[in-house]
């Protein structure tokens, strides 16, 4: 089979969780780095395959294709993956499909909205800090982290159930760039801690190398650590 | 003998008590009669619609839902649409019925849309959507099998969450009718604006990206994208903010929604609308 052609930038979460699934899997891809602090998402070329300029987005032959989590879904069927990334059996895909429609406004909008306004806006672009929507931004992740401790991951391994699933790859990624600004979404939380050690044990030496640039990047750019409980 | 009559006086006296307590305690419980009364009348008109029993799927469905939330609407019509028989729940979501321990012990995250199935408890509209398509076969426009048709679709379903559902329908009500009327808090004419932009660029994605000269999302027949989509648009229309007046395309699609789903599209809206005259003068109309 020909490759995919994936488009992304690793300091982005769900390209991150895009990337697992691929690796995790031995699908073949060509990597396109489109850096999103030159503005590289506005080039025609990558405009023609994602007209919206958004990453990650892929490639398939003449299939473009953006969302994160579509193409996740379609990479399942297309390679048809182990059963327990995404089931067949509609009562435990329905589990998976909760938490990835869920995670978009609670996941997502807490974490990324804590990233975006702290680190983002204030330190990259240098604005002042936005206090009402950091602190909007948290009240969002604790929720959504008290739901994830309370019922997300409480009694179950993984997000599915026994087994990990496409849907705990596109959370911990969001939990993994709060990582760089010293926010640790296990500290005070026990279920989560222990799914978050048990993905990143079963991603291995992928969950290790997906986390190089973003790594890098909060070190080279001295993010500073932001206070949450 | 006149202590028989006495005693029949006193408890005359006080059983007529007794029922003006009652009375005064009915009076202060309309609102909760109103409810259980809207709740009856769902209740048949949803009977009636969803009587048909399947062959193939025994397990009893309910439905937990408020018409006036937007992907609830969408759930409901794709259940009528597809003659699957469930039995309501109405959730009152402006008097806080969704927080109560009660339903926090059914569903974790206390939101509507959410069913029962069984053992299976789910809430999320999309997820919903996908999983009733696939337990109860529907026809496959649906949610095509055909793994390219299917990421489609996808790919708007997810788009739409912090789209179509945040930053646009839901946002400018908002902050037109719901946080300044209902919840009592200021919002300024420079949000309510900006409301109106942030639907507007939602809105030229919609267009350009995802319907372009379609007459559904997904090409030339319905599914339940198109389902979510309309649900997010067509709430603003109750204070005359319809997303179709200055876009032909997207009035097209709206009519081609309305065309495919008859009479279901209208009984799912008939509370919005109803909702409409309720907040008519207290609203006033927009502009746009």
């Amino acid at each position: 089979m020909s490759s995919i052609d994936f488009y992304g930038h690793l300091a982005s979460q769900p390209c991150r969780a895009v990337q697992l699934f691929m690796k995790a899997n031995n699908i073949p891809f060509n990597f396109h780095l489109i850096d999103l602090t030159k503005g590289e998402q506005t080039k025609e070329d990558f405009q023609k395959v994602n007209p919206m300029g958004k990453v990650p987005a892929i490639k398939d032959g003449d299939f473009c294709l953006a969302e994160g989590i579509a193409i996740v879904q379609y990479l399942a069927a297309k390679y048809s993956t182990p059963d327990h990334w995404y089931p067949k059996d509609a009562a435990a895909k329905a589990r998976v499909n909760e938490y990835l429609n869920w995670h978009h406004s609670n996941t997502r909008g807490g974490a990324t909205g804590v990233f975006f306004n702290a680190v983002i806006l204030h330190q990259i672009r240098k604005q002042p800090r936005n206090e009402a929507a950091i602190k909007e931004a948290k009240g969002k992740l604790t929720v959504a982290l008290d739901l994830f401790e309370n019922y997300f991951v409480k009694d179950r391994l993984f997000i599915g159930g026994s087994e990990i699933c496409i849907a705990d790859l596109f959370a911990v990624c969001e939990f993994t760039q709060l990582d760089q600004i010293g926010i640790d979404v296990g500290k005070n939380r026990a279920n989560v801690k222990a799914w978050k050690d048990r993905v990143s044990a079963q991603l291995g030496a992928h969950f290790v190398e997906a986390h190089e640039v973003i790594i890098n990047f909060a070190k080279s750019a001295n993010f500073a650590p932001e206070p949450f409980e | 003998m006149e202590k028989r009559a006495t005693r029949i006086l006193v408890l005359i006296a006080l059983i007529c008590q007794g029922l003006e307590s009652l009375l005064a305690l009915l009076q202060q419980h309309t609102s909760t009669e109103e409810q259980r009364l809207r709740m009856f009348s769902f209740t048949l008109k949803y009977e009636s619609i969803s009587g048909k029993e399947t062959l193939f799927s025994m397990a009893k469905l309910e439905f937990y839902f408020d018409p006036l939330s937007e992907p609830c609407r969408s759930v409901q019509i794709f259940l009528d649409a597809n003659n699957i028989p469930y039995e309501p729940k109405y959730v009152d979501l402006l008097n806080d019925a969704n927080r109560t321990e009660e339903y926090k012990k059914i569903i974790a995250t206390q939101t509507v849309p959410a069913i029962t199935h069984g053992e299976l408890k789910l809430f999320e509209s999309v997820a919903i959507l996908q999983y009733l398509a696939e337990a109860f076969s529907t026809p496959d426009h649906w949610y095509p099998s055909e793994m390219k048709k299917r990421a489609r679709i996808n790919e708007y379903l997810h788009w739409h969450h912090l789209n179509a559902r945040c930053n646009a329908g839901l946002l400018v009500i908002m902050n037109y009718i719901y946080t300044p009327y209902f919840y009592n808090q200021k919002v300024s004419e420079e949000e309510k604006k900006a409301s109106i932009v942030s639907m507007e660029r939602v809105l030229d994605t919609f267009e350009s990206y995802f319907l372009k000269d379609n007459k559904f999302i997904a090409g030339d027949e319905i599914s339940i994208a198109d389902l979510m989509a309309i649900g997010e648009f067509i709430a603003p229309d109750i204070i005359g903010i319809y997303v179709g007046k200055h876009r032909p395309r997207v009035a097209a699609w709206h009519d081609n929604v309305k065309a495919a789903l008859g009479p279901v599209y209208d009984s799912a809206h008939a509370d919005l609308y109803k909702h409409m005259d309720d907040i008519k003068d207290l609203v006033p109309p927009v502009d746009y």
